[in-house]
C-alpha cells in the first residue's frame, strides 16, 4: 500500500472534524494547537511532514494562545527551508475570504502560500482539495528530484523554453517553492506558452459541447502538457498546437488568419469529423478570428474586440481581456484594470444601447 | 465603426508594443509604452513621439562610405487627428514625420556619425508654391543635414509624393526599408504575423485608402485629389 501523505494542520479551534475530513480523503494528519513556542512547530515540521495547512486566525483559541497568525508561521517554515530542498507546500485556510483573498497570487506577490482556500470552499469540494494538495506534494517531490525545470514541465532536457523563463529559473532553481509557483501560477495558469481547454477550443473555433471535441483532443495528444500538476490542470503547449496545425490541418494557412468557420471547416475535413459546432461570437464582437477568451464569461473573442485588463504580465504571458459584453456588466472586480479610454467607450455604448431599447 | 476610434487605436498600440517586444526588434521603443499610458487621458488620437530610435546592426550594404556597420534611425513623429472627421477631408490636423539617420563605422565607435535624413512634410495648401508641392511629400535632408563631403550638395527638391503615416505605418516603413530581411529574422516574422498585418491594415484604412482613392475617377474627396497629392499629373 502507498504510504499516505502526512500533513500538519495548525488551528487554534477544535480541529477534530477537520482531521476526519483530511483522513477521509487519504491523508495522515497531525494536529497542532499553536502556542508561542516556535520550537514545537519546528520539531513537527522537521519530523517529516509532506504539507502544512494553516488556519489564518491562530490567536483566539482557549487556554494558551499564540500571538501571531498564519503568515508568521508560514514565514517561519519557509525560512527553515531557505537553504535546503526540503520545502513543503503550505496552504492557507480561513473562515473569512478576506484573508484568503489577500494572499491569493493575483492580489499580492507575498511569497508564502501555495494556495488559499476558505473553509466554505473546502467543505463544498473536499475531494478536489485533496487532489490539489496531493498534486502539490507530488510536484514538490518531482521538482526536487528532477533538479531541472524542463523535466518538471514534462519536456526533454534539450528542449528550448522562452528565454525569459530560462533566465528566471536560473535565480530560483534551488528554491522548490518558487519553482513550483513559477510553474503553477506563471506558466500553466495564464494564457501564453501554455493554454487551457477553453482557449484551445476558442483558437480552433470549436464549441466545447461539440460531440467530436474529444476526438480533436485525441489528435492533439502530443501537444498536451504532461508536467507537474497535469493531474489537476489540462493544458496544451501553444507552440506544439501550432505545429500540429501545420502538420495535420493546414501547412500554408496559420490558425490566426482564419475565422472560426474556416478553422472548423478545415479541422472537419482533415480529421474526417462531422459533429463539430462552430463557436459563436458574443453579441458585441465584430470578429470571429478568436484568439483568447473573456476573463469573466470565458467566451471566445478576438483580442481586437477585447477590453484589455491592465496588469503586469510576464514576458511569456499574453494579455487578458474582457469581451465588450462582459465589460458592459460593469463589474467591480475589473474596475481598476480597465483603461479610461475603454471605460469611456463602454459607457458610450451602454447609453446608446439604453436609448435604442 | 469609426476607424479613428481611440479605443481601437489604444488596443492596436497595446498589441503592437507587445509584438515589437516579443519579436525582438532592435531599438528603443520605450516611448510607445509611455504613449500607451499617456493616451489614456486623451479625447482623440494625438501624440508626439520624439525618442523612438531604431538600431540597425551590421554592415550597411550599398552605402557611401562603404564601411558603415551600425545605424541609428531616429523617428520624430507627431500626429493629431481632427476633432470632427469628415469622410471627404484630410483626417489629420497636425503632422510631423522626420527620419534622421546616423550611421557609424561600428557599434562601438560612435564618435563620428554620418548623417542623412528624410523629412515627410504636409503641405495642405499648394496654390501659390514656387515648386511642385504634393500635399504629403518626402524630401531628402531636413533640419540636421551634414555634408558627407564638400562636393555634395543638398537641394530641397524633389518633393516626392507619399501618403501620410501614423506610428504603425511609420514603423512599417522603417522596418521594410532599413532592415534587411535576410539579416534580421524579425522582419519576416513580423510581416507574416497576422496581428501585425491587421494593425497595419487598419492604419491603411484610416490613412491610405482615402489617399489612394484620389486616383479613382469617382473620387469625391476634397483634400485628397489627384491634383493635390500628385500635382505633376496634368489633367
Amino acid at each position: 500500500m502507498i504510504m499516505a501523505y502526512k500533513i500538519l494542520y495548525i488551528d487554534d479551534q477544535d480541529s477534530s472534524t477537520r482531521k476526519k475530513d483530511f483522513e477521509n480523503i487519504g491523508f495522515e494528519v497531525i494536529i497542532h494547537k499553536p502556542t508561542n513556542n516556535f520550537k514545537e512547530i519546528e520539531v513537527k515540521v522537521r519530523d517529516g511532514i509532506d504539507a502544512l495547512v494553516l488556519d489564518y486566525k491562530l490567536t483566539e483559541g482557549k487556554g494558551e494562545q499564540a500571538c501571531f497568525d498564519a503568515p508568521t508561521v508560514a514565514q517561519f517554515v519557509r525560512t527553515l527551508h531557505v537553504n535546503d530542498t526540503s520545502d513543503i507546500p503550505i496552504i492557507l485556510m480561513s473562515n473569512q475570504s478576506v484573508y484568503t483573498n489577500s494572499y491569493k497570487k493575483d492580489f499580492t506577490s507575498q511569497d508564502l502560500f501555495d494556495f488559499t482556500i476558505t473553509k466554505q470552499e473546502f467543505n463544498l469540494n473536499i475531494v478536489d482539495f485533496g487532489e490539489k494538495l496531493k498534486s502539490f506534494i507530488a510536484a514538490y517531490s518531482k521538482i526536487k528530484s528532477d533538479k531541472n525545470l524542463l523535466l518538471s514541465l514534462g519536456l526533454k532536457k534539450e528542449d528550448e523554453i522562452h528565454s525569459r523563463i530560462a533566465l528566471s529559473i536560473g535565480k530560483i532553481q534551488k528554491n522548490i517553492y518558487k519553482v513550483s509557483t513559477l510553474i503553477y501560477e506563471d506558466i500553466i495558469s495564464s494564457i501564453g506558452i501554455t493554454i487551457g481547454e477553453e482557449v484551445l477550443a476558442a483558437r480552433l473555433g470549436i464549441s466545447l459541447d461539440s460531440p467530436d471535441w474529444d476526438t480533436v483532443l485525441d489528435s492533439l495528444i502530443e501537444s498536451k502538457y504532461i508536467g507537474v500538476f497535469s493531474d489537476i490542470k489540462n493544458r496544451w503547449w501553444m507552440e506544439k498546437v501550432n505545429f500540429w496545425w501545420k502538420e495535420v490541418i493546414s501547412e500554408s494557412t496559420p490558425i490566426r488568419r482564419l475565422n472560426a468557420e474556416e478553422r472548423v471547416g478545415l479541422i472537419k475535413s482533415k480529421l474526417k469529423l462531422k459533429k463539430l459546432t462552430v463557436t459563436e461570437k458574443t453579441k458585441h464582437s465584430y470578429s470571429s478570428n478568436f484568439w483568447t477568451i473573456c476573463k469573466y464569461s470565458k467566451e471566445p473573442i478576438d483580442t481586437f474586440d477585447g477590453v484589455e485588463l491592465l496588469k503586469d504580465y510576464l514576458p511569456w504571458q499574453e494579455k487578458e481581456y474582457l469581451s465588450i459584453d462582459s465589460a458592459l456588466l460593469d463589474r467591480d472586480e475589473f474596475k481598476n484594470q480597465i483603461s479610461k479610454i475603454d471605460k469611456k467607450a463602454i459607457r458610450e455604448l451602454a447609453s446608446k444601447l439604453n436609448k435604442d431599447e | 465603426m469609426n476607424s479613428w476610434d481611440l479605443r481601437n487605436f489604444r488596443n492596436d498600440l497595446s498589441i503592437f508594443v507587445k509584438l515589437i517586444e516579443d519579436n525582438g526588434v532592435t531599438g528603443d521603443f520605450s516611448d510607445l509604452t509611455a504613449l500607451l499610458s499617456e493616451i489614456d487621458d486623451k479625447q482623440l488620437v494625438e501624440y508626439s513621439l520624439e525618442n523612438i530610435i531604431f538600431h540597425v546592426k551590421g554592415f550597411i550594404k550599398g552605402a557611401v562610405p562603404n564601411d558603415l556597420n551600425y545605424c541609428e534611425i531616429h523617428l520624430n513623429h507627431m500626429l493629431m487627428c481632427k476633432e470632427t472627421l469628415d469622410f471627404e477631408l484630410d483626417p489629420l490636423y497636425r503632422y510631423i514625420f522626420d527620419i534622421s539617420i546616423s550611421s557609424f563605422k561600428s557599434e562601438t565607435s560612435t564618435e563620428k556619425a554620418y548623417y542623412s535624413s528624410w523629412h515627410h512634410d504636409r503641405h495642405p495648401n499648394n496654390q501659390n508654391v514656387k515648386y511642385t508641392h504634393p500635399t504629403y511629400h518626402f524630401q531628402f535632408g531636413g533640419k540636421k543635414m551634414e555634408l558627407i563631403d564638400d562636393e555634395m550638395s543638398v537641394l530641397s527638391c524633389p518633393r516626392l509624393p507619399h501618403p501620410p503615416m501614423d506610428i504603425f505605418l511609420g514603423f512599417h516603413f522603417i522596418l521594410s526599408n532599413y532592415y534587411s530581411n535576410k539579416a534580421f529574422s524579425f522582419v519576416n516574422s513580423l510581416l507574416e504575423d497576422i496581428d501585425y498585418q491587421n494593425i497595419i491594415k487598419r492604419a491603411q484604412q484610416r490613412l491610405w485608402t482615402p489617399y489612394f482613392k484620389a486616383f479613382d475617377s469617382t473620387n469625391t474627396h476634397q483634400d485628397f485629389t489627384m491634383n493635390k497629392i500628385f500635382p505633376l499629373y496634368l489633367s
